[in-house]
Formats: C-alpha cells, sequence, structure tokens
C-alpha cells in the first residue's frame, strides 16, 4: 500500500510546486513528518544526489525518494506520480494558457504563492542546519561547520557555477576536516 | 513512429542534462529547434514562459508542451517518459552504490560535508527567490507569516500556499492591484 501512498504524496507535491524544483521540498519535509519514509538527514542526501545526477532536480529527489522509502518500485511510483498532474495541467491548458496567464488575478495569486514558498524553505532550512551545529557554542564541531556552510555560500552565491562544484567542495572540506 | 522518435529525443537530452530546468531547455533549443526543426525558437520561449508560470516541475512542463506540439496528448506523455528514464536509471544505481558503501568512514565524512553544502545551496535559493518575489509589504507579510506557521505548527505546506495564493485573488479582486508589484 505504501506505493499508492507515494504516488499520491507525489501527485500533490507535483501539482502544488510552484517555482522550479527546490519547491517540492517543503513536500519531502512533510512526508518525513507524516510517513517517516526517510529522515531529516536523508532529505540533505536526497537533495545532493539529485543535483549531482544528470535530469531535472525536482524529478530526482522523487526518485531517490521513493526509493529510500519503497525500493525500486517506489521510486517509479513516486516519479510516476510527481510528473501526472503536469501532463494534466499542460494537456488541458495548452490552448488556452496564454490567456489564462494575461488574468491579473492569477498573477496575483500566483506571486503570494511564491512568497509563501520563500518562507516555508527558510523554515526547511532551519530544521536541516540545527542538527549539525552542536550545543556547547564554542567546539570544534560548530568551527567545522561554519567553516564549511560560509565556503559553501560564497560559492553558490557565484553566478554560473555548476551546482554540483558546490557539493563536491562540500564533501572535499568534510572528509578534510573530518578525519 | 513520431511518438518513438519524440521518446528517445527527450531520453538524450534527459541523459545529459545537468542542473535542471533551463539547461534542458537550451539543449532542446540546440537538438530540437536547430537539428531536427521540430518547434521555432518563438515557440520555445512561449512555452519556457508557460512552464515557469504553472505549477509543477519546469522540465516536465516543457517537455510535455513540446510534445503535446508535436503528436497531442500521446506525444506528451512519450516526452515526459522518455525524460525521466535516463535519470530513474542512474540514480537508482548510485542509490544502490551508495547504500552498500553508506558505513566507510570516508563517505561518513563526506556526507557531512555534503549537507552543509546543501543547506547553503538551499539559503542561497531562498535569498534569490527573496530578492526576485518578496519585496512589498503584502508579500513580506506572508513569506513571514508562512515561516511562523511553519515554525509553530507542522502543517502540510498545502495550507500555507492555498491561504497565500486565496490573499493574493482577493487583494486583487478588491484592489485592482497585482499582488506583490
Amino acid at each position: 500500500m505504501i506505493f499508492l501512498g507515494l504516488y499520491v504524496a507525489f501527485f500533490i507535491a507535483g501539482t502544488f510546486a510552484f517555482g522550479g524544483g527546490f519547491a517540492i521540498i517543503p513536500f519531502l519535509n512533510d512526508m518525513i513528518d507524516k510517513y517517516q519514509w526517510f529522515t531529516t538527514k536523508d532529505l540533505t542526501t536526497i537533495i545532493a544526489l539529485s543535483e549531482l545526477t544528470p535530469g531535472a532536480i525536482g524529478v530526482n529527489m522523487a526518485t531517490y525518494g521513493g526509493f529510500l522509502a519503497g525500493g525500486i518500485l517506489g521510486a517509479l511510483c513516486a516519479t510516476l506520480g510527481l510528473v501526472t498532474p503536469a501532463l494534466i495541467i499542460v494537456c488541458m491548458l495548452a490552448h488556452i494558457w496564454k490567456k489564462i496567464n494575461q488574468y491579473q488575478s492569477v498573477i496575483s495569486a500566483f506571486n503570494a504563492v511564491k512568497a509563501s514558498v520563500a518562507g516555508l524553505l527558510f523554515g526547511i532550512f532551519l530544521t536541516m542546519i540545527l542538527p549539525l551545529v552542536s550545543d556547547s557554542i564554542i567546539s570544534l564541531q560548530n568551527l567545522k561547520v561554519i567553516t564549511i556552510f560560509t565556503i559553501s555560500l560564497a560559492l553558490a552565491r557565484i553566478k554560473n557555477l555548476p551546482v554540483f562544484v558546490v557539493i563536491l567542495v562540500g564533501a572535499g572540506l568534510g572528509i578534510l576536516l573530518g578525519s | 513512429m513520431k511518438l518513438l522518435e519524440l521518446f528517445w529525443a527527450f531520453v538524450k537530452i534527459g541523459a545529459i542534462a545537468f542542473g535542471g530546468g533551463y539547461t534542458i531547455v537550451l539543449i532542446v533549443k540546440s537538438a530540437l529547434v536547430e537539428k531536427k526543426k521540430w518547434l521555432s525558437e518563438k515557440e520555445v520561449l512561449d512555452y519556457l514562459a508557460m512552464s515557469t508560470s504553472l505549477p509543477g516541475i519546469i522540465a516536465i512542463n516543457f517537455s510535455a508542451f513540446t510534445g503535446f506540439h508535436r503528436a497531442g496528448i500521446l506525444g506528451a506523455i512519450a516526452s515526459v517518459l522518455g525524460i525521466i528514464c535516463a535519470p530513474l536509471i542512474i540514480i537508482l544505481s548510485v542509490a544502490g552504490i551508495l547504500t552498500r558503501f553508506s558505513d566507510h568512514p570516508w563517505l561518513k565524512y563526506a556526507l557531512e560535508g555534503i549537507q552543509l553544502a546543501v543547506c547553503a545551496l538551499l539559503l542561497s535559493f531562498v535569498i534569490t527567490l527573496i530578492k526576485k518575489s518578496v519585496n512589498t509589504m503584502g508579500t513580506i507579510l506572508i513569506a513571514a507569516g508562512t515561516f511562523c506557521s511553519f515554525c509553530l505548527f507542522h502543517l502540510s505546506p498545502i495550507w500555507p500556499m492555498i491561504v497565500a495564493g486565496l490573499i493574493g485573488w482577493l487583494c486583487y479582486k478588491y484592489s485592482k492591484k497585482v499582488f506583490g508589484s
């Protein structure tokens, strides 16, 4: 029954993902609470692996998330669930979308939703980084966290730098400072 | 034949498109506009604009539009199945390897670094999103309100998004001013 659950959960994520692949992260985070299909730590691995492999990030996240929850069949169900709403919406709207897109009320609603996604993603950023920070403020662990995070953020802000570079540098620094 | 051709073209696009959405658009431009002449440059730009403003994954929307343009509903299905093919196989093989070696200490340290890099990428994405979409009083209130509701209650993300959408729509209805601009 997990397979039907995966299909439905990712169908909902695909329907409400506004603003690119990262927009399905709030839904993955919700699955952690609701179904325990994977953990918060898995979520960062899901994002990293999706950036490192070819293909759309959102789809890759669904594939790996589905795999963690239910193996190969789980991966298939999650991925198909994610793309089904896009197929339905595009086929229905291919002809009339140009007209709808000019409705100011639709643009208004979409603008508000995008602002809401920004708030959600900032919350998820905190739930992802806080477990990595040690309780004692001045510690070797926190020095490591601050160093890697600051360097990664500086790299992430460079325009046109491929994202996988940021992840590979993070991995290298992790090995260097960890061992 | 047309369907198989579409499917195969998108399998190849999916296999080389690192980084998602916009990369796929660039590859489509060189493969399908310049080489195969399945659609014009203007159509690519139209479909890109539509794919971005519609909900859903941009790359998938874009593939579906291109497939629909060429061969109707079945064409859209063939293109979308094609574009998810290669990543599906690649991720499943990598995932298999990753679970086998997950106890290796080097991989553990690397993963810790990767987690921080991913956090940095996420924050960077939020910064870009805020610069682009959170720049009026109304949008700031919505972003802050969503953040608070996320921290206080463990709600499904659908609810704050639906409420935000309603607010944006009502604001236009009563003030005739586009929300967030």
